[in-house]
């Protein structure tokens, strides 16, 4: 095989093409996002972080630890039958009070139960 | 000044892939004899077009040298890759090309050093003059044309058994 030879073979060839998904991934550059929505995006995420455990820690000490606010609830079944289902929609009102006192800033999770046991009366 | 209205830096870099993003990446896979180098060395030099703000002067030969660069940096760098072999260097633009006459050039090409790659690319796949050549790598003419001269003998030889 001569130079003549190597030539004819170089140009029945030529480097292949770029893949079809180059021009999207070459201009795509995850650095350059724009500025303000990482930020607020990770505020969100951790403002809902944020208040996801702090309902779940209430939630959790509002059954647990106050005695006030599990003798409320125990309560409020006992007037609602006591059965099951009374235990589960006391639960829940329980579940709401304590959310709604978080929200309004009250952390006392000892929440008075009068409303509801009048309201089951 | 470009009489072109201002463009964003994003605007600008899609304008220059359509223009010289299949240019620049036939360039990457030769020299790097490696496609997927070449993919990743054209994303780089694109990412750092996207950041950059100022005009430029000479965009081709901006994106050439910048190719280039990224280039010749991941050959300096590079631990090769197992399927390097595995994705084509080439592809046929004449009815008498065959996928073994293919694959023996590919192999020959892979065995050039990365200077004669370069100049057969440019000499013979874009065919740039001597001259052009050592303008654009900052080499002497004769350099060129000596590399020219060795790349196609250790193709030669490469190719000798078909």
């Amino acid at each position: 095989m001569d130079d003549e030879k190597v030539h004819e073979l170089l140009g029945r060839y030529r480097p292949v093409r770029p893949p079809a998904g180059l021009r999207a991934r070459a201009l795509a550059d995850p650095m350059r996002v724009p500025r303000s929505w990482p930020w607020a995006a990770a505020a969100a995420a951790l403002l809902a972080a944020t208040v996801g455990l702090h309902v779940a820690a209430n939630r959790a000490i509002g059954r647990i630890a106050p005695p006030a606010a599990m003798a409320a609830e125990e309560a409020l079944a006992a007037a609602m039958g006591g059965d099951d289902e009374a235990r589960e929609a006391a639960q829940l009102i329980a579940g709401e009070k304590t959310f709604r006192a978080w929200l309004s800033g009250v952390d006392d999770q000892a929440w008075t139960i009068e409303d509801e046991l009048n309201a089951v009366k | 000044m470009p009489d072109r209205p201002r463009e964003t830096a994003s605007e600008r870099a899609g304008r220059l892939y359509d223009e010289f993003g299949s240019s620049l990446y036939r360039y990457a896979v030769i020299l790097l004899a490696d496609a997927a180098a070449a993919e990743d060395a054209i994303q780089q030099v694109f990412a750092a077009l996207l950041r950059h703000e100022e005009p430029i002067d000479n965009e081709a030969h901006y994106l050439r040298r910048a190719v280039r660069n990224e280039c010749y940096s991941t050959l300096r760098t590079r631990i090769r890759r197992g399927e390097d072999a595995d994705r084509p260097l080439l592809e046929p633009v004449s009815v008498d090309a065959n996928h073994a006459e293919r694959l023996a050039l590919e192999i020959a090409i892979r065995q050039l050093p990365q200077e004669q790659r370069e100049v057969v690319h440019l000499h013979v796949f874009e065919g740039w003059t001597f001259q052009e050549v050592a303008d654009s790598s900052g080499d002497s003419i004769n350099t060129v044309a000596s590399r020219y001269r060795y790349a196609l003998a250790r193709l030669r030889d490469a190719l000798a058994g078909r």
